[in-house]
């Protein structure tokens, strides 16, 4: 009956409330956070780059909050107990080191998947100012500048990004080889967004990119391969699906399977900045972007 | 074009069909005990009728005790009827019967009664020719006596004509979302109510998201419904028990067919003898779903198709005695390549479930006091997932025998005895994420999501013995004690079931009022994710659930008749897990749970207007872990409202409704959202847990029918209407991508389905 359901939405009938497209930037918004590496030995250090991006150019507050290893069940919401959110104002680069005994300190690991160890990395990202005040459980707010109320969820992110740990197995960020669309495009003289023309955004990525994954099988079976899919963003419009699958695990997709396809919002004439994040299952990412002008004729 | 087809074929002339007509009666004995108190009784039966006008089969619809039923089924079957027609062809029929047991008043000053039976046919209508019922309970009195009778089920709005998916009009069981097929029974979780066919276990019920069922209405006899407090024939289920009945052979000599065809699927049906006192009997149905939708998914895909088949030989080794076997089962699949949107791709979603049964059943009333039946069956079960790189594959080979022994020891008493064996041989093959359990936040499937990893095998038997005693000790009352010993060899668990079921008839004849209630234990053993080791934890208890029940019955006029019930489930050691530094979790029976309610129900049974009113209030909620605070069961459904009506116009034509009322179900809110870098999607931030509710669920299903019997064969037509009004009923929360908004997901709108069916 799901697909029966979703023949039925498919057919036109609005079958559940709508709500602005992630792809559509407005706000204080965090796209990524690479991690190099993303599977590192225990005792190493890792560098974590974001991509935030806020409208108008208003400027954002960033802090790093780290300290978190093997919470239970792998879980990160289980960090906010005892994780230190002393504020400490940062940029959108931030290293850290694992303890060289985040895997040796566990017990023995059920299941025969090589043993690992978790960390978490928490940031706040805030376009007025960081204050040390709980909100939704986590010991950090965003508030206004100058009248020092509450700022909402389009102007305060909070958010993490894990770092797995392995004594042998390895992951490495997955590149971008080319992302192809016209540098200029015409303006949409529709109505709605919706009916505005279709632009590809096309992905190229290496077959290569997908590499194989020891950490989901057993010691000693063949790996499987990587999930790698691609995240689209824009500064003007919408995408009509914001991700797309690029490698299922087993083959890549053809070109025309994973592209994105972009609307421009109608009326609009100048700069548009496009996103395109690309992500492996095993924390790997990695991010490009490209200027797009959007013309009146 | 559809209002063509009926214009057209409304030109054609319609055939007459006769309902047999009783010829020669026998009046049956009045039982001593019965007459002795003075008792009267009147027994519904229902007769298969051959072409020569022989009753074939004679079963007792509502059994009402003291004797009464033995005595009426053996009077029946000595009737000679003249056989029904069609255009003056005798053709085998299928009617209900009322027996009536009444005494002359008390002469005065004389003390002996004057004893009158009096047979009392009732008119058939020639529809009740090859239907299926479902009821609450069959001749085992149980406490929970429901019925759905014929009329509802053939027209019953929204269901399709699909008989097991009308099952769940019935009180006593939620509104599943959308149209799933969950069996949520008076507060139990879904996998709490099994399914058998004949007695043997099958894995699922529904295809893909309850479109269909498993076997077409054409194919069933009759389904036994018992939502709780049932007897100790089953087990292993803390919930209810659906128990689908087979259609036996035919026995007028004659081959019949039907083929029919609607938007879901299509499907055949073949009957007849084969010589030598065997009949057959054989179906098979596929969907072609996936032809008209497919190029609507995304590239990669494949649209979800089922298909079942069946094939049953019957033979009826002597008057006493009855062989059956058959082979059926059932497959679905899809595969659909998630993109993800605004959230994680899991990559290729590839769902299948099969399972095939080989079966066989054996029954022979060995004497008129003894009865026996066997049964045993053998398949195998392959749920299969597949999600991107994770999956989980199984093998199970499934071996059942259940045997019964039933004796009436006196007028009073009669005792059954029985076993019920179930042996598994199993094969898994698991690489997949933790499993979230009900009142966990799900972590989902999503790519980054950690594995385990776990092939395995071995094989559990799980045996049981049961004894079960039917008693009236005095005039009006019925007790039933039985005892049930459940084996987990797997987990080394011995569950012992007491369970006692008693009703009394406080006013025996018309109009009757009777009291009912019920309590026992009943035990559900883990469930294989919860014992596989790496997975879960071995050794773990049974979930245990104390259930209580108490009602009464009132015929309110004839026809109508009016059921209260109040029902109580305690429920302990039900298996729990809390989350461990290895990324693992601890399991243990360490959760409990509660579940309460009332059930009215109302039926109105005419020549023309059938149908029901059933309400139900009731409250289920859980507590996982020792301490915590007690939650709303996922599935409580705090208002349950179903009105459910046919009616028949003449000349063929039956308009049926159904309109429901339910309180939505919980959840637990989103109220706010983390961003997860590695997934590049919003986690939740969960509110109170279970703490909302949905919006409440009111929609109206209409269905149309039209029949035209010809010469040697019957053409029907029909329109289903889902959500003839068209209201959006919320079905799921739905939140903006990084959670901070919420609204909802909305389920079907108005949705009609066409039907065509031919019949020989």
């Amino acid at each position: 009956m799901r697909a029966l359901f979703v023949v039925v939405c498919l057919s036109g009938v609005a079958c559940s409330d709508q709500f602005p497209p992630a792809s559509r930037l407005e706000g204080a918004r965090v796209l990524a956070v690479v991690a190099d590496p993303p599977f590192a030995v225990p005792g190493a250090t890792v560098a974590f780059d974001m991509l935030a991006v806020s409208q108008a150019g208003v400027p954002l507050e960033v802090a790093w909050f780290a300290g978190c290893e093997n919470p239970p069940g792998d879980q990160a919401e289980r960090c906010l107990d005892t994780l230190d959110t002393t504020i400490v104002l940062g940029d959108t680069h931030f290293e850290t080191t694992i303890s060289a005994d985040i895997i040796s300190r566990l017990p023995p690991t059920p299941g025969s998947t090589p043993k690992y160890g978790t960390a978490y990395v928490y940031f706040a990202v805030c376009a007025g100012t960081l204050v040390n005040q709980e909100r939704l459980g986590f010991g950090v707010d965003c508030v206004d500048r100058d009248s020092g109320q509450p700022l909402g969820a389009a102007s305060f992110v909070v958010g993490y990004t894990p770092i797995f740990a392995y004594d042998d197995v390895a992951n490495t960020n997955p590149l971008i080889a080319d992302v192809s669309v016209p540098d200029s495009v015409p303006a949409c003289t529709a109505a709605d967004v919706d009916d505005c023309p279709d632009i590809d955004v096309l992905v190229a990525v290496d077959p290569s990119q997908s590499e194989p994954d020891y950490s989901a099988v057993a010691v000693g079976d063949s790996p499987v391969g990587e999930l790698l899919w691609a995240t689209f963003f824009t500064t003007s419009g919408e995408f009509v699906a914001d991700t797309r699958l690029i490698a299922d695990g087993d083959d890549f997709r053809p070109l025309d399977d994973s592209k994105g396809t972009w609307h421009v919002e109608p009326g609009y004439t100048g700069p548009v900045t496009i996103y395109v994040v690309l992500r492996d299952n095993r924390g790997g990412s990695s991010w490009t972007r490209r200027e797009v002008t959007v013309t009146a004729d | 074009m559809f209002l063509d087809v009926l214009g057209l074929v409304c030109l054609l002339a319609a055939p007459v069909v006769e309902a047999p007509e009783l010829r020669e009666s026998v009046e049956a004995d009045y039982p001593p005990a019965a007459l002795a108190e003075r008792l009267t009784a009147r027994v519904v039966l229902r007769l298969d009728i051959d072409a020569t006008g022989m009753v074939t089969a004679a079963e007792v619809t509502e059994p009402v005790g003291h004797g009464f039923d033995e005595a009426a089924r053996a009077a029946v079957l000595r009737f000679r009827f003249q056989p029904a027609t069609r255009d003056g062809n005798p053709i085998a029929s299928r009617i209900l019967y009322t027996y009536l047991f009444e005494l002359e008043p008390e002469p005065e000053p004389e003390p002996t009664p004057a004893l009158a039976t009096q047979p009392e046919p009732e008119p058939p209508a020639p529809e009740d020719v090859e239907e299926v019922e479902i009821r609450g309970a069959r001749a085992d009195r149980e406490v929970t006596k429901r019925e759905m009778t014929r009329e509802q089920l053939r027209t019953a709005a929204g269901s399709n004509g699909d008989a097991l998916r009308a099952i769940q009009n019935l009180p006593s069981i939620a509104r599943a979302p959308g149209l799933a097929g969950q069996l949520v029974v008076r507060g139990s979780a879904p996998e709490d109510t099994e399914a058998y066919v004949d007695g043997s276990f099958v894995p699922f019920v529904y295809h893909f998201g309850g479109l269909a069922s498993i076997i077409p209405t054409e194919m069933l006899d009759g389904i036994d419904f018992y939502p709780g407090n049932f007897g100790a024939k089953y087990g292993r289920v803390a919930g209810g028990i659906v128990d689908i009945r087979m259609r036996p052979g035919e026995t007028d000599g004659g081959f019949h067919g039907m083929a029919q065809v609607d938007f879901i699927d299509a499907r055949g049906l073949v009957r007849g003898p084969l010589g030598r006192g065997w009949t057959i009997i054989a179906g098979v149905r596929r969907s072609h779903l996936d032809a008209w939708i497919g190029g609507l998914l995304p590239s990669g895909s494949r649209a979800p198709y089922y298909f079942d088949a069946q094939l049953f030989l019957e033979n009826r080794l002597t008057e006493r005695s009855r062989l059956r076997i058959g082979v059926y089962g059932a497959y679905d699949a899809l595969r659909v390549v998630d993109e993800g949107e605004g959230d994680a791709p899991v990559g290729t979603v590839a769902v299948s479930q099969g399972f095939y049964r080989i079966q066989a059943n054996y029954d022979n009333q060995l004497t008129d006091a003894l009865s026996l039946k066997l049964m045993a069956s053998w398949g195998r079960d392959t749920p299969n997932f597949n999600v991107g790189p994770q999956r989980i594959a199984s093998s199970l080979y499934t071996y059942a025998l259940r045997g019964e022994l039933q004796a009436k020891l006196a007028d009073w008493m009669t005792v059954s005895a029985g076993y019920d064996v179930v042996t598994v041989d199993y094969a898994t093959d698991l690489r997949f994420p933790d499993f979230a359990l009900p009142g966990e936040s799900d972590t989902g499937v999503d790519a980054t999501a950690r594995t385990r990893v776990l092939k395995t095998g071995g094989w559990f038997n799980r045996p049981a013995a049961y004894l079960q005693a039917r008693i009236t000790p005095i005039a009006g009352l019925e007790v039933v004690p039985s005892l049930r010993l459940d084996y987990d060899h797997e987990n080394e668990n011995l569950d012992f079931g007491p369970r006692m079921n008693a009703r009394y008839d406080i006013r025996p004849t018309f109009p009757r009022t009777t009291i009912k209630g019920a309590a026992g234990l009943y035990y559900k053993p883990p469930v294989w994710r919860e014992t596989l080791p790496v997975v879960g934890q071995p050794g773990l208890n049974s979930d245990r659930v104390l259930a209580k029940s108490l009602g009464v019955e009132q015929e309110l006029a004839r026809g109508v008749t009016l059921s209260f019930e109040g029902f109580h489930k305690e429920l302990e050691r039900l298996v729990s897990r809390t989350p461990t530094e290895d990324g693992g979790y601890l399991y243990g029976n360490r959760g409990s749970g509660r579940a309460y309610g009332t059930e009215l129900l109302v039926r109105h049974e005419g020549e023309r207007l059938s149908g029901f009113l059933a309400y139900t209030l009731s409250r289920s909620t859980r507590v996982d872990q020792p301490g915590e605070q007690r939650r709303l069961f996922e599935y409580d459904q705090t208002h349950i409202l179903t009105a459910l009506a046919s009616y028949r116009l003449g000349s063929g034509w039956l308009i049926g409704g159904r309109f429901r009322m339910v309180s939505g179900n919980p959840y637990t809110p989103c109220v706010g959202g983390r961003f997860d870098s590695s997934s590049g999607s919003y986690a939740c931030i969960t509110g109170r847990e279970y703490g909302e509710r949905m919006p409440m669920f009111h929609q109206l299903d209409v269905r149309v029918e039209k029949t035209w019997a010809f010469t040697s064969w019957k053409l029907s037509t029909y329109v289903d209407v889902i959500n003839a009004y068209n209201h959006k009923n919320a079905e799921a929360p739905t939140y903006k991508f990084d959670n901070s908004q919420g609204g909802f997901a909305y389920g079907l709108p108005f949705f009609p389905s066409i039907g065509v069916r031919g019949e020989l």
